[in-house]
């Protein structure tokens, strides 16, 4: 018999139960009864769509019971961390006509329901008589029966030993409607040896970017015929090659539903394998095939995943080494040299922005004054080098803010001609600056009436540091004035000695008033 | 051995780090001794420096702590909670009335008019900001034909004599004063009552088994503006990750519709501490889509319960004005899914039907210097 446990109660008869901080009696671990496998898949697929099954499997053990007259049960039984997850069990077991029980060890009593918000509690123990040999005793309403375990049975037996279901309209023989719905953005394909140039080609033609893995199948015998097969990943896959594929023999479409297991289209597992990832190797890749009924397990060391090649590389194009004729030799002799001067004439063209001036020695002053009405973001820009001439300031985004000096525009880059100037004949940029001897680290200047000069890259420094002068920096201690930042402190009891009568005068009373 | 000074040897410890000595029961007739008695100048500017310190970290310009006789009576309550755990009160010679007696005068002595004055309550805090981690360090003594236990003494070197003819073994363990005396029958109403006295106390210190972390009992001093952005910006600086899950069970016991203003108070507190760290500078790495809680189902109910906030009523969750700006709203919006599947969808609706039983529609304004 059962007793309804009450608010506060403290003693229990049942072993190993305390009520929670709701007050429901829970045990260390819960357990739940299932007459059939079927209900036992039934309850984990709900499980796991409701909350994910990685927390809880560490701790979950699937056992096959049987009672003493050799009916057969199984039982689950999970770390109980809260009444809110014993709660969720025993709802989705009583949806299936399963029974939750509470317990520790040995013993489980029947966990809360509406009769009993708190829980239950046994009246008395099963006799030894009657438990002697069982594993399990559970005490329900109705009934007190001990079970002994036949078998274990692992919860990643559920995972790889169940079969895809078909699911309603994406199966192999829908149409497009169904499939149209799909998730194309990254799928897979199990393609045949012998299917595998093909399809690649036709993926390859169609520019849908693809890799391809050759893989072979874990666990197979030495001796017997070696069966790899092409995985193949496609990126944006269209829905008519989606429809293809999906009436192809020999070509099975899949979609990723982990980082390293996929599923055929058309099918899904019966437990939501998102939510138990901790049941998959990382160093393995899992292929759960709906129309083959297997599920593949492919090794991937190193928990990369699988070695991937880009589908381009893959393609036969058909090389021939008889495809054109050998290569004819041919000799080569340097051109006749032809001279031609250039030079610098005024352009009929609209000047182009200024970017450089040659600022005189004379102007000098002029120019420090103009520094401090430039924005500081423009002088920023702004380099300068001196030289023989004067100060040479070049702005890539133009110096316009310096209506000084005479100005340049660039003929070809680092290579600067008086504004409203070109050169004769109108040579590409790359000739010029062939012409010049390149313009490595060095910036060429074109003066009119002048010979051209270079300077150093190196030379120049931003315009804004040319023009300041040094200042001497003073150095200051640090401030206290803020506090110092508290060190971490700890504080620890010790008791003096008191004396025999350590209470000898005390005197309690009311403490004095606060004023 | 010298006699020891309550002010250096006990006071000035317990408030700036050291060893408080614990010695007999002071009661009435010495706490009127130490209120009229000129204590050592030194001794009290050393506890002046540590509590201004304490004080520093929590206003900004707050008023230096004084030694008056809110302190004293706190300091003096703290000691004979202290001595209730002295080896001798278990002596023969003690009577389990007297030691009643003493934790009454304890008890009393806590107990401090209510205010809501930061400065007062700060000045109280400076006093007992160690009393949570304050600890003990135990020895036990084996030999060759027995055992000794020494509580918060050292050995007598006689029972330490001859160690290897005597197989002499000293093990050496650190216990925590406050939990021991918080799970003591006597012990337990004087905690409570320092805590009640020093509010802010028991608001920094959020994580303990006992007692629980309550808001309703502290709703006056968490609707003053100041002191509850001292008391988030204390647990920010702790980490969600850490005092989550107290908040979480603290706000869960409000939502038990005994008070609606106050359910109101928790809720948006933990809304305020969501968005609080939502708004903190952020990484560039991608925002988890799940937070760890680490199996922790008080910390899986402090992220299940924004995200029924969020879905019982958005207003709930955030001000207007973090809706109104795009960038907020996305951010909230993944924020709120990502603690919805760290709880789960089933949690999640549960904890939506609690929130909307208690507290009914709220707007996130009710929290005191939300703005």
């Amino acid at each position: 018999m059962l007793e309804h446990v009450a608010l506060h109660q403290t003693r229990f008869n049942t072993p190993g139960v305390a009520p929670d901080t709701r007050g429901v009696l829970l045990g260390k671990q819960g357990a739940v009864l299932f007459a059939s496998v079927d209900k036992l898949v039934g309850f984990f697929r709900i499980l796991s769509e409701e909350t994910p099954l990685d927390d809880l499997l560490p701790t979950v053990k699937i056992a096959q019971v049987k009672t003493p007259l050799q009916s057969r049960e199984f039982l689950v039984l999970f770390h109980a961390a809260s009444s809110y997850l014993c709660d969720r069990a025993a709802r989705i077991a009583r949806l299936l006509g399963g029974l939750t029980f509470t317990g520790s060890g040995k013993h489980f009593v029947k966990y809360r329901d509406e009769a009993s918000p708190l829980g239950y509690d046994v009246d008395q123990l099963a006799s030894d008589a009657s438990g002697a040999g069982a594993d399990f005793i559970v005490y329900a309403d109705a009934f007190t029966q001990p079970y002994t375990k036949v078998k274990d049975v692992s919860f990643s037996q559920l995972v790889f030993r169940l079969s895809p279901r078909p699911v309603p309209g994406e199966g192999p023989r829908s149409r497009a409607r169904g499939r149209a719905t799909i998730d194309r953005e990254l799928l897979w394909l199990v393609v045949q040896p012998g299917l595998g140039p093909s399809v690649l080609t036709y993926l390859w033609r169609n520019r849908v970017e693809a890799e391809a893995a050759l893989v072979r199948r874990e666990g197979e015998s030495s001796f017997g015929a070696q069966s790899s097969y092409l995985m193949v990943r496609v990126h944006r896959l269209p829905v008519r090659m989606l429809d293809l594929f999906g009436d192809l023999p020999g070509v099975e479409v899949h979609r990723p539903v982990g980082e390293n297991f996929v599923v055929e289209v058309g099918y899904r597992h019966p437990l939501r394998l998102e939510s138990c990832q901790s049941v998959f190797d990382k160093e393995r890749f899992y292929v759960f095939s709906g129309r083959r009924d297997t599920v593949d397990v492919i090794a991937a060391p190193g928990g990369a995943g699988l070695p991937l090649t880009s589908g381009e590389h893959l393609v036969a194009a058909n090389f021939d080494l008889e495809e054109r004729r050998p290569p004819v030799a041919a000799g080569s002799s340097a051109p006749e040299q032809v001279a031609v001067t250039l030079r610098l004439v005024p352009s009929p063209q609209p000047p182009r922005r200024v970017t450089a001036t040659l600022v005189a020695w004379t102007h000098l002053e002029w120019l420090k004054r103009l520094v401090f009405a430039v924005p500081p973001t423009v002088l920023t820009g702004y380099r300068v080098a001196t030289v023989d001439d004067g100060l040479l300031v070049v702005g890539a985004q133009g110096v316009d803010g310096l209506p000084l000096g005479e100005m340049f525009q660039e003929a070809a880059p680092s290579i600067y001609i008086p504004v409203g100037f070109e050169f004769l004949p109108r040579v590409s940029e790359a000739v010029l600056t062939d012409h010049v001897g390149g313009v490595q680290g060095r910036v060429i200047v074109f003066r009119r009436g002048a010979e051209p000069f270079a300077v150093e890259e190196s030379a120049f420094e931003p315009l804004g540091r040319r023009m300041l002068g040094r200042l001497e920096i003073e150095s200051r201690p640090r401030s206290t004035r803020a506090g110092e930042p508290r060190p971490p402190v700890e504080a620890m009891v010790a008791n003096d000695p008191v004396g025999p009568l350590p209470l000898w005068g005390f005197r309690g009373g009311d403490p004095p008033e606060v004023a | 051995m010298a006699k020891r000074s309550f002010i250096a040897d006990f006071v000035r410890p317990l408030v700036g780090g050291g060893t408080a000595h614990v010695g007999a029961p002071i009661g009435r007739a010495g706490l009127d001794k130490l209120r009229d008695a000129e204590h050592d100048r030194s001794a009290l500017a050393d506890v002046a420096v540590a509590r201004a310190a304490v004080a520093g970290e929590l206003l900004v310009d707050g008023a230096p702590p004084l030694f008056d006789l809110e302190a004293l009576r706190l300091a003096v309550a703290l000691h004979d909670l202290l001595f209730l755990f002295h080896p001798r009160a278990d002596a023969l010679s003690v009577r389990d009335a007297r030691l009643e007696e003493v934790a009454r005068f304890a008890a009393a002595c806590a107990r401090l008019p209510d205010t809501r004055d930061a400065d007062t309550l700060v000045a109280r805090h400076t006093m007992l900001h160690l009393f949570p981690s304050l600890g003990r360090t135990d020895v036990q003594v084996s030999f060759w034909v027995g055992k000794r236990e020494f509580h918060g003494e050292e050995p007598p070197k006689r029972l330490l004599a001859w160690p290897n003819l005597r197989r002499v073994r000293q093990e050496r363990r650190r216990v925590g004063c406050f939990a021991e005396a918080a799970s003591h029958p006597l012990g337990a109403p004087i905690v409570r009552a320092l805590y009640d006295g020093s509010p802010l106390t028991d608001l920094l210190h959020p994580v303990r088994l006992e007692p629980k972390l309550a808001l309703g009992p502290r709703a006056a001093i968490l609707r003053e503006p100041a002191l509850c952005r001292l008391v988030a910006y204390a647990w920010l600086a702790e980490g969600v990750e850490r005092v989550g899950g107290a908040l979480a069970t603290a706000v869960l016991a409000e939502l038990d519709g005994s008070s609606t203003e106050n359910a109101r108070l928790a809720c948006a507190l933990l809304a305020h501490l969501h968005l609080c760290q939502l708004l903190a500078p952020q990484t560039r790495e991608a925002r988890p889509t799940r937070f760890a809680a680490g199996g922790d189902p008080a910390l899986r109910d402090f992220y299940g319960l924004f995200a029924a906030l969020d879905k019982a009523s958005p207003d709930l969750a955030a001000p207007p004005d973090v809706r109104r700006d795009a960038r907020l709203a996305r951010r909230l919006a993944e924020h709120a899914a990502a603690c919805a599947a760290t709880s789960g969808a089933q949690r999640v609706a549960e904890l939506s039907v609690l929130v909307a039983r208690a507290g009914g529609p709220l707007a996130l304004s009710a929290l005191p210097g939300a703005g």
